[in-house]
């Protein structure tokens, strides 16, 4: 038996998740084997930022407890420059410093937690995982803006790239793959991911053809605590009338907004969606706005065949489900229920089994 | 309304600043159109050299002023007779549309100024959108910005989808309150998508302001807010740089960097292998679909999509590519009848199609007046009510003073 350490880089904290996976003469039979199961979690916990940021302390006792032969980091964003897992190393690090500017919250926490791992970990394998790998190729119409084409020119070289991504890749890309491999007849997926910011995906043959969310996250469906899609016009006002600079309001709308503000406290998509009674005014414009957001992509891919829900909240989703496929179904020619599918896996099994499945392909090739 | 017939119409260009050509009235009648050269400077002036045009006619003089207004916030929320003490609420209103608000304004000063016994109305282009219910208005933003500052959805260009989908009641034989339809306004300027259940309007692309939704001439549309907030910082917090941005160089301007009018680069991207065009034309219809698509599913069981305004009524093109592959609502185009409109409206839907596309002209000159006649005839009739001993209705005072 041998180790994988998932990490998961949040706010100020990072989540780890230690699995057990087969060994690689294990893999083969395991993989085929009665339970179908590839990797099973051992041990989770969080690592917290201490005053100065992150350090080396913790995560050398971590690794040295528990000895992975590979480790799997999080990363929320990877631009153009990752269209894939991606093996760390130097080359690596340095295309990923040339993201800070379009990521800056991100990717500078994410190159000194690499540092440090490195430093640690000389031979473990390092694997990236990028949320938004699976969105790297979004068709040019649905990532482009309809804003000034020289605009990065103009604002200078730091805009970077000005254009949409998704978010949630990791549970989008996993549920197009089980989807084809439960050999499901489904050409046209409504993918819709249940985390703290909701994220829904037109997925065509496997391929994302739509997304909410846009060059950040905040764009999209409106969250546990973040606006999503708002007037431009609004920024502007909040500008003029109450003369706050981009900072001020940056926290409004991510950390004051979404179904909390409508709450009128703290709380998440689950909460809302399972108090229906408490919650109602958030509940009804959460499922108006997924409601939208498939409408649309039920346009661009002239249809949809299944339903599929994913993300920490997919507990909740046959209750959203029941609320909201009936409708989504109403506007067909000849309605249908569509057939749904639900997958339970959390994010970091899905970044290990996506880790014992790399494994066995290597295998095979030897 | 009566007859709803045009006795005179026409338009002051090119009033105020110094152009290229000077400003001028174009005079339409039952004979055509004649053009007359004068210097006007102000809107005030404009409409003082309209009246001396109209007079020198010997028609029938007014009976009622009716005002278009963009924009009426909370001051104004649905069509009105103006009273005397609506001028405070109309000074107010003037920074709301900043471009469109303060002109109406001048003109309504000018017309009690100089005609004080007509009474006059406003007709509100969000007015239709009043009944948009409020999970489809709210902005989950916090609750005291959101009550300090007004902020909603309000919807725009009501006026026109409020009147082409009554036309498309009475074309299709169906009575309003059991109409649902798409409603697809799209503008050389603006553009805006109305889903309407039982003929009201249930959402609407643009919000608070008309920047949001479609992609428009020169307008962006949905922009993610945090792309907006980094512009700002990035301009070194130049807030009226990042305005002026999204205002007037968005939008299809600033995809194709050639041209506001997506006539222009449809024309572009089809005759010549221009990759910026054809990318432009993309983004701009791709944008329309998902809202349609987004509309369709909103609306349940609609039985037409509308197409109107300019880009709307004349370029075949645009419709055919927004309709296609939409098999999955039951919505299939006719090609040759797309082509070929004489009279509108005009169906152009292929006859197994479950959802009709319909073609309509819009004319919001005769649906302000209509909305104005009928605000001037509930006025008399209370008037009447209150002669006959009725309870007084503050509406009606301007009427008899």
């Amino acid at each position: 038996m041998s180790r994988l350490i998932v990490l998961i880089p949040e706010g100020y904290f990072i989540e780890y998740f230690v699995y057990s996976v087969a060994r690689d003469d294990e893999v083969t039979d395991r993989y085929h084997g009665p339970t179908g199961e590839m990797c099973k979690v051992e041990w989770t916990g969080k690592i917290r930022f201490r005053g100065e940021g992150l350090t080396s302390e913790e995560l050398r006792k971590l690794i040295g407890r528990y000895s992975p032969e590979a480790i799997a980091v999080r990363l929320l964003y990877g631009g153009e420059e990752f269209k894939k897992t991606q093996v760390y190393d130097r080359a690596v690090l340095e295309r990923l410093k040339s993201l800070a500017a379009q990521s800056p919250l991100h990717i500078p926490t994410a190159v000194r937690l690499l540092k440090i791992l490195e430093r640690i970990v000389p031979t473990p394998e390092i694997l990236l995982f990028f949320e938004t790998a699976f969105f790297a190729n979004l068709p040019l119409s649905e990532r482009t803006y309809a804003i000034d084409g020289n605009l990065p020119d103009s604002y200078g070289e730091g805009l970077g790239d000005v254009r949409r991504f998704g978010y949630h890749g990791i549970f989008h890309g996993a549920l197009a793959r089980k989807i084809r491999q439960k050999g499901i007849e489904a050409r046209r997926v409504l993918s819709i991911c249940l985390e703290p910011i909701p994220e829904v995906a037109g997925i065509y043959d496997g391929k994302p053809v739509t997304v909410s969310s846009g060059s950040t996250p905040m764009e999209g469906l409106p969250g546990n605590t973040t606006c999503g899609e708002i007037d431009p016009g609004i920024i502007l006002l909040l500008e003029e009338k109450k003369k706050w600079g981009p900072e001020t309001i940056n926290e409004m709308l991510s950390r004051k907004s979404g179904l909390t503000a409508l709450a009128g406290k703290n709380v998440t998509i689950a909460d809302v969606v399972l108090r229906e009674g408490e919650f109602g005014r958030a509940r009804d414009l959460l499922e108006y706005r997924l409601l939208l957001s498939c409408g649309a992509a039920i346009g661009v891919m002239g249809g949809f065949d299944t339903v599929a829900f994913s993300g920490r909240y997919v507990a909740v989703a046959d209750r959203l489900a029941e609320r909201i496929v009936p409708k989504l179904a109403r506007g067909a020619a000849e309605p249908s229920l569509p057939s749904l599918f639900f997958m339970q896996e959390s994010l970091d099994r899905l970044m290990a089994e996506s880790y014992c499945r790399s494994k066995l392909q290597a295998e095979i090739i030897h | 309304m009566p007859s709803g017939e045009e006795i005179l119409g026409g338009e002051v260009q090119r009033i105020g600043g110094r152009t290229a050509e000077s400003s001028r009235i174009v005079h339409r009648d039952r004979k055509g159109e004649s053009v007359r050269r004068i210097a006007v400077s102000s809107y005030k002036e404009a409409f003082t050299e309209v009246m001396k045009t109209l007079a020198s006619e010997s028609g029938p003089s007014p009976d009622i002023f009716a005002h278009r207004l963009v924009q009426g916030g909370m001051e104004f929320r649905s069509n009105t007779i103006i009273r005397d003490d609506d001028f405070e609420s109309l000074e107010m209103i003037k920074g709301l549309a900043p471009i469109h608000n303060p002109p109406v304004v001048e003109i309504i000063e000018e017309c009690r100024r100089a005609y004080p016994e007509i009474p006059q109305a406003v007709v509100l282009d969000t007015a239709f959108h009043s009944t948009i219910p409020s999970y489809a208005y709210t902005y989950p933003i916090p609750s005291d910005v959101v009550e300090e500052l007004g902020i909603r959805k309000y919807g725009f260009h009501g006026i026109s989808h409020q009147y082409v989908t009554g036309e498309t009641a009475e074309y299709l034989h169906i009575p309003l309150g059991e109409l649902n339809v798409v409603s697809c306004h799209l503008g050389s300027g603006g553009a805006s998508l109305c889903a309407v259940v039982g003929g009201k309007s249930v959402d609407n692309t643009m919000g608070f302001s008309p920047l949001q939704g479609l992609v428009m001439s020169t307008r962006c549309g949905d922009l993610d807010p945090a792309l907006i907030l980094k512009l700002i910082a990035y301009s070194g917090g130049d807030y009226s740089r990042v305005n002026d941005l999204l205002n007037k160089k968005s939008g299809v301007l600033g995809l194709s960097g050639l041209s506001s009018d997506i006539r222009d680069i449809i024309s572009r991207a089809t005759k010549t292998d221009d990759e910026r065009s054809q990318m432009t034309l993309d983004v701009y219809l791709w944008r329309v679909r998902k809202y349609l698509g987004a509309y369709l599913t909103v609306v349940g069981s609609p039985h037409a999509i509308i197409f109107t305004d300019t880009i709307g009524e004349s370029v075949p093109y645009v419709r055919e590519a927004v309709c296609r592959n939409l098999d999955f609502f039951g919505v299939r185009l006719d090609e040759w009848k797309n082509r070929k409109i004489s009279n509108y409206p005009a169906d152009i839907s292929a006859k197994d199609s479950r959802v009709r596309i319909i073609v309509v002209k819009t004319n919001e000159e005769l649906a302000i007046a209509k909305n104005a006649y009928e605000l001037f005839v509930s006025a008399e009739r209370r008037s009447s009510e209150l002669e006959k001993g009725g309870c007084l209705d503050e509406q009606v005072n301007c009427l008899n003073s």
